[in-house]
């Protein structure tokens, strides 16, 4: 009796172990084959229609019987119908944007649960419709900024055929010498803002690429800077000797240097009466320029350097994020900061 | 000579303008909101020649909007509306508002000219209707909503225009519009009216 009891005992243990193990073989086989699944999916990035693509010979290593889908979004439809006539799982969602239908019949197999069938149509499920959210969210993202930058290019186009328009009439005014070198006069006054509208299309057009196009060379920044400042009409107190040198690429400096003078002077125009307050200092292993005001202090010293983040109504809030860009480009660095003194922009030029 | 303002942000364009314009006008040029304001309160302009997209804002009309607004208010200006900003909002806020013209750039030089003369011929004939009485108040009403709003409208706009002559002047202007010193009160508390620097 007792060697019964013994055997029953020992043959159930043997029969829980062997149990025990082949649900840890099949739970990992299936998990080890979803793993792949996603990284697959992040190696096609996060493409929905490629990873349907690439979903078949992985459900048939899972001995999957047949599977189906319905995808739906940017109005075009991926559809594979299921064939088999067997009990399926499915699992679906349906929103203005998208659609998303999955249909997987089991397979076969002694050990394999509904319950693992069930985790892998909801792995996939969720990999769809992440992979859907994650295009069009994307999607509308860029078609709002391609319309935005679009809307921003066509504005500085539009004023430089306007220019080109005026002095195209004012050329054909000019008939004696002094209506000549008052035209020079009324040119040499005209340059400037133009330089700056031509540079603003070009960083629109490069926001996402440093500038390199020329190579370091010895700059007066404080000259660079007044230059910039007399376009708008700023005044800039400053300690530094207006011949302090420092070496630059010129292209990349003056962008930075015109970007931000000019969204002091938009401050200055809601904060009037604040002052710029512009300093060059050599430090051991670059140039500090520094841009202080006293004016009201910068809300997010990092957001503002983020693409497409703008404090202006439909401004396109690109004009920080570039400069960051070329200042990297320079071996150097753009911060923000919130003094006691007011906010200062500090750009670090190695040297 | 007709006394022209030039408000644009772009020092190019309004070099350029004040260039072509000062042969036969006397031309004062401003870059923003702010000094458009400020230039209008030293002194009167016949016609201004306005962008709507100013800084801070240049890729919105709120800046050149502000500008009209204080033209209309405190002047009898033409405005020549000269903007990038070819939306149907932005015309449709300026032209609401009474501008004289609505100019989308690029304009040749021949347009601006033409739509400055426009003005001028205006502004001489209402000034000759001035001379014998007759005076010029512009509102802007659907016609849908009745005869109410438009004569509330009418008594704002005259009472407003003949306040802002005499300088807010409660007892002059009452004897103006023939009406008792009291009633000029209601009007103006009803209307809600104020001097722009009180505003």
């Amino acid at each position: 009796m007792l060697n019964h009891v013994f055997v029953a005992i020992a043959t159930a243990g043997i029969i829980f172990i062997i149990f025990h193990y082949a649900i840890n073989y099949v739970t990992n086989r299936y998990l080890g084959i979803i793993s792949e699944l996603i990284k697959m999916n992040e190696v096609d990035g996060f493409d929905p229609v490629m990873l349907l693509r690439h979903l078949e010979p992985f459900l048939k290593r899972l001995g999957i019987r047949d599977f189906g889908y319905y995808l739906y979004y940017h109005n075009v439809e991926y559809v594979r119908r299921n064939v088999s006539q067997k009990k399926s799982i499915t699992k679906f969602v349906h929103t203005a944007e998208y659609t998303v239908y999955i249909d997987i019949v089991p397979g076969f197999r002694y050990i394999e649960s509904d319950f693992i069938t069930k985790v892998l149509v909801e792995v996939i499920f969720l990999l769809l419709k992440a992979d859907v959210n994650i295009q069009t969210t994307a999607a509308q993202k860029a078609f709002r900024k391609s319309v935005e930058l679009q809307a921003f290019i066509n504005h500085d186009v539009k004023n430089l055929i306007q220019f080109v328009n005026v002095l195209e009439f004012n050329l054909s005014q000019v008939d004696d010498d002094a209506g000549y070198r008052r035209f020079v006069r009324y040119m040499q006054k005209s340059l400037p803002g133009l330089k700056v509208r031509a540079d603003k299309i070009l960083s629109a057009l490069n926001s996402t690429q440093p500038e390199m196009d020329t190579v370091p060379e010895r700059l007066k920044p404080m000259i660079m800077a007044a230059d910039a400042a007399g376009i708008y009409g700023v005044s800039i107190h400053t300690d530094t000797p207006a011949d302090m040198e420092i070496t630059a690429r010129k292209r990349g400096l003056t962008v930075i240097i015109e970007n931000i003078i000019k969204n002091f002077y938009d401050k200055s125009i809601s904060e009037r009466g604040i002052e710029l307050f512009v300093d060059v200092s050599e430090e051991e292993n670059a140039y500090v320029i520094r841009f202080r005001d006293n004016g009201s202090p910068i809300a997010d010293c990092e957001k503002i350097f983020e693409p497409f983040f703008s404090g202006k109504v439909n401004g396109l809030g690109i004009g920080l994020f570039h400069c960051r860009n070329i200042a990297a480009g320079m071996g150097g660095r753009l911060t923000a900061e919130n003094t006691d003194e007011g906010p200062v922009f500090i750009l670090a030029v190695n040297k | 000579m007709l006394r022209i303002l030039v408000v644009e942000d772009d020092e190019a364009i309004r070099s350029q303008l004040c260039f072509a314009l000062e042969k036969k006008y006397d031309v004062t040029e401003v870059a923003n909101a702010p000094e458009a304001v400020s230039e209008t309160d030293r002194g009167a302009f016949d016609v201004a020649v306005v962008d709507l997209g100013l800084p801070p804002n240049e890729q919105s009309p709120v800046e050149g909007l502000k500008v009209i607004d204080h033209l209309l208010f405190s002047s009898q200006c033409k405005i020549i509306v000269l903007t990038g900003q070819s939306t149907k909002e932005c015309a449709m806020s300026a032209l609401e508002r009474g501008v004289f013209d609505f100019l989308v750039k690029p304009v040749k030089m021949e347009q601006l000219f033409y739509s400055i003369e426009r003005a001028e011929l205006f502004i001489s004939t209402e000034r000759e209707l001035q001379k014998q009485g007759v005076e010029r108040i512009e509102f802007q009403v659907k016609i849908g909503d009745g005869l109410q709003k438009l004569r509330e409208l009418a008594e704002k706009n005259i009472i407003l225009r003949v306040l802002n002559d005499t300088g807010f002047n409660v007892y002059q202007s009452a004897k103006i519009l023939g009406v008792k010193r009291e009633s000029l009160y209601y009007f103006i508390k009803k209307f809600n009216l104020v001097r722009k620097t009180d505003a």
